[in-house]
């Protein structure tokens, strides 16, 4: 039989060239079928109506490759899955954020041969107390975290003041605290199972929706939202007191809370498949069946696994090393009461000195002790105020499709793993402040001369915190150990990771400026002491930084009013005794042409006592 | 000694060559082949008749538009603007067509309009009729 062999064209999209190419193939291929191509003619109607197809097919073959890719993708449920494929969280709101200061009063007391604040009285505010405005009460923000009067850290200080005085004597003091906030309503909404259901779905509907703030079953057990379901592990945070970890509750003031890794069953994933639609999804294991709490062994993970054959070449993952595909439980029998969240939008963003209601007061504040005075205590309890100082900003309204598809592309490059050394860096800094405050970190490949014993490469990060006077100090091992549970999740496997405290090289600066005629001395001198302190912020500093001479020359020889810089000088300051930091630094031998060298082993400039080791004098010509 | 010069189809004498296909599609295979010109040119002229107006892709324009009529009062301004407008048309979809006569017959009692349309194309001895009853 011959083989037909026609000369198709692919190349033809829309009506009008499929249309021109059919006459063609027509006058071709069958000159004696059919002769009449006038637009009037009934065979013409066919030809165009195949074009008319091939068009439509054309344009949803063309709209499913485009639908596929997130920088052109228009339909938003599309937009909302490639979203998730790449690992971004749409939003159907942003919520506005403000700093809000708290202030209570607490009494007096006489102790140590001196009035104090009696603490006893001081309020523990639990998270999410509700504070709106009194003029717009549909308005809601929340505190994101518990405050807790009772102490005071370098990341959460608290203020006191004297409130009132009577013949000199305290009467009371103000206590004044500040924690961020977020516009936010919490609501409630209850759902009960009874069959355990793999993958079972429950939706929340309603616009607004921030997120899911907590999940509680019938029994109490909290459920977990995690990133995707195969997430086992879970960051969960501890208070730091001593029947806790009594290793570490030495620097409570420090690091409040202690970070822990937790492996968890009860866990649920949470997707907008809409813009008012908030679907949440648990696993597919049953209760009944422990399997997530086994330690794998190899009876358990190797000869236990139903693919013999191909076990040399199996893939095994930690967080699913039993192939169970249970992904966390499926409720059943039990009732979840899900709070979330709603709220943020343009209209969130309040003006300053508007947030001064607070909602929930009875259900979220208690005093820290027990035993107190009933007519005091009601007094101090009343005495609780709040405040926005400044003005809340950051709400808006959802994500637009083409914010959707920048983020998400953004979201592509800086997935949550650490691959370079600058993530190490970032990682550390971005810890929340309540496992601790890591103000300055450095991560450097080790060197020759480094004693490491280990085979494998150990990256060492050196580290600094500060203390509430925002002075360096190194890192407590409280610390570093909520350090090392954080990294642990973002590490990558071949990374081994020795967190270093670093040096700290305090230092003095004198200086001796020749002053212009007619400018004031003093003045002067100020001018140049405080230009000195502004440039040695320790916010300015990082690690192995020089010190340039040339450099403090011309800014201080810029100052209003200096005639010329007659000297400047640094040098080491040191000792415990003295508040600075033992190890002391040879100025002098690490200064080679006007630089000031840092040591080589890692270490930081700081002017510890800014008024009293920054010292100028003003000399004759 | 000036004569009429006619044209001619040079199709028309090729016997195993079909120029279009009648309508309806009734034949056992579908489609009916056509083998002159006239019958090809008659056929059309069913298609524009029977062709609904904005029926045809891209070409809205096309089509007698008849069918609209059907539950319209028959009556003699209606008539009129059909007329008119059958005119207009095949002017733009048939120009080497000239119209004869266009009769639009009515009646009213039975809810038929009879189209009866003499015809003829342009330079060549092609005359026709035409009628088609619409109920």
């Amino acid at each position: 039989m011959a083989t037909i062999d026609r000369d198709v064209k692919y190349l033809n999209r829309d009506f009008s060239s499929i249309r021109t190419k059919l006459i063609e193939f027509s006058k071709t291929y069958f000159p004696n079928s059919y002769n009449d191509f006038s637009p009037s003619s009934p065979g013409m109607m066919f030809m165009e109506m195949s074009s008319y197809v091939g068009d439509v097919m054309s344009f949803y073959l063309d709209n499913q490759v485009q639908e596929t890719y997130t920088q052109f993708a228009r339909q938003t449920n599309n937009l909302y899955e490639l979203a998730y494929m790449f690992g971004y969280k749409p939003k159907s709101t942003t919520s506005s954020q403000v700093e809000i200061e708290l202030f209570q009063q607490i009494p007096a007391k006489y102790s140590a041969g001196q009035y104090q604040p009696d603490f006893r009285y001081s309020l523990v505010i639990e998270p999410n107390l509700q504070i709106s405005s009194p003029d717009q009460t549909s308005i809601s923000f929340l505190l994101e975290d518990k405050v807790d009067f009772t102490q005071s850290s370098s990341s959460d200080p608290t203020q006191i003041s004297t409130y009132l005085q009577a013949g000199g004597i305290p009467q009371y003091f103000l206590l004044k605290k500040q924690a961020k906030s977020i516009s936010a309503t919490v609501n409630t909404e209850t759902f009960t199972f009874t069959e355990p259901i793999p993958f079972n779905t429950i939706n929340i509907e309603g616009g607004d929706i921030i997120g899911i703030l907590d999940i509680k079953d019938s029994d109490g057990n909290i459920w977990y939202e995690v990133d995707y379901l195969a997430q086992e592990m879970i960051y969960d945070s501890i208070k730091n007191t001593n029947p806790n970890d009594p290793n570490n509750v030495a620097n409570e003031g420090e690091v409040p809370y202690l970070l822990q890794l937790k492996k968890i069953q009860r866990r649920f994933a949470t997707r907008l498949t809409s813009e008012t639609n908030l679907q949440i999804q648990f696993g597919a294991g049953n209760p009944l069946d422990y399997d997530e709490v086994i330690i794998p062994n190899p009876n358990n993970v190797g000869l236990g696994l139903p693919f013999e054959k191909d076990k040399l070449t199996t893939a095994y993952s930690p967080t699913n090393f039993l192939f169970t595909n249970t992904y966390g439980i499926s409720p059943s029998d039990t009732t979840l009461t899900v709070r979330y969240l709603t709220g943020g939008g343009v209209s969130s963003n309040v003006k300053s000195n508007s947030l001064s209601r607070i909602k929930n007061k009875d259900s979220n504040c208690k005093f820290s002790s027990n035993n107190l005075s009933p007519s005091l205590a009601t007094y101090i309890y009343d005495s609780l105020i709040v405040n926005n100082p400044t003005a809340a900003d950051g709400g808006q309204s959802g994500d637009t499709p083409e914010e959707i598809r920048q983020k998400t592309i953004s979201n592509i490059s800086s997935q949550q793993r650490s691959v370079t050394l600058d993530d190490y860096i970032i990682k550390s800094l971005s810890m929340p402040s309540r496992y601790g405050t890591i103000s300055k970190a450095y991560i450097e490949k080790p060197k020759l001369t480094d004693d490491q014993v280990s085979t494998i490469e150990t990256l060492n990060l050196w580290v600094l915190s500060q203390n509430s006077q925002n002075q360096f100090i190194t890192a407590s091992p409280t610390l570093k150990k909520n350090l090392r549970t954080y990294l642990s999740q973002y590490r990558v496997i071949g990374d081994n990771i020795e967190i270093r405290d670093a040096f700290i090289i305090n230092i003095a600066i004198d200086f001796e400026i020749v002053v212009l005629p007619n400018y004031n001395n003093n003045e002067v001198l100020l001018r140049c002491i405080d230009l000195l302190k502004e440039y040695f912020q320790r916010d300015k500093w990082q690690f192995n930084q020089p010190i340039f001479y040339k450099d403090l020359l011309v800014k201080v020889d810029n100052v209003l009013g200096v005639q010329t810089v007659n000297s400047i000088l640094c040098y080491n300051k040191s000792g415990e005794l003295n508040n600075y930091s033992k190890y002391s630094y040879d100025i002098d031998g690490a200064t080679n042409k006007s630089v000031i060298y840092p040591s080589l082993d890692m270490s930081i400039f700081e002017v510890k006592f800014p008024d009293d080791d920054i010292k100028g004098k003003v000399v004759p010509l | 000694m000036p004569f009429d010069q006619k044209q001619i189809y040079p199709i028309d004498f090729n016997n195993s060559a079909a120029v279009g296909v009648d309508i309806p599609f009734s034949d056992p295979a579908v489609f009916k082949p056509n083998y002159f010109t006239k019958d090809a040119i008659k056929n059309n002229l069913i298609n524009y008749f029977l062709t609904n107006l904005g029926e045809r892709y891209l070409v809205p324009t096309f089509g007698g538009g008849l069918r609209q009529f059907i539950f319209e009062q028959i009556n003699t301004n209606n008539l009129t603007f059909l007329e008119s407008r059958i005119k207009e048309n095949l002017n733009t979809y048939f120009p080497h067509i000239n119209i004869g006569d266009l009769e639009i017959l009515q009646q009213p009692d039975l809810n038929i309009i009879t189209v009866k349309l003499t015809y003829s194309v342009i330079n060549t001895n092609i005359n026709d009729t035409l009628e088609i009853d619409f109920a």
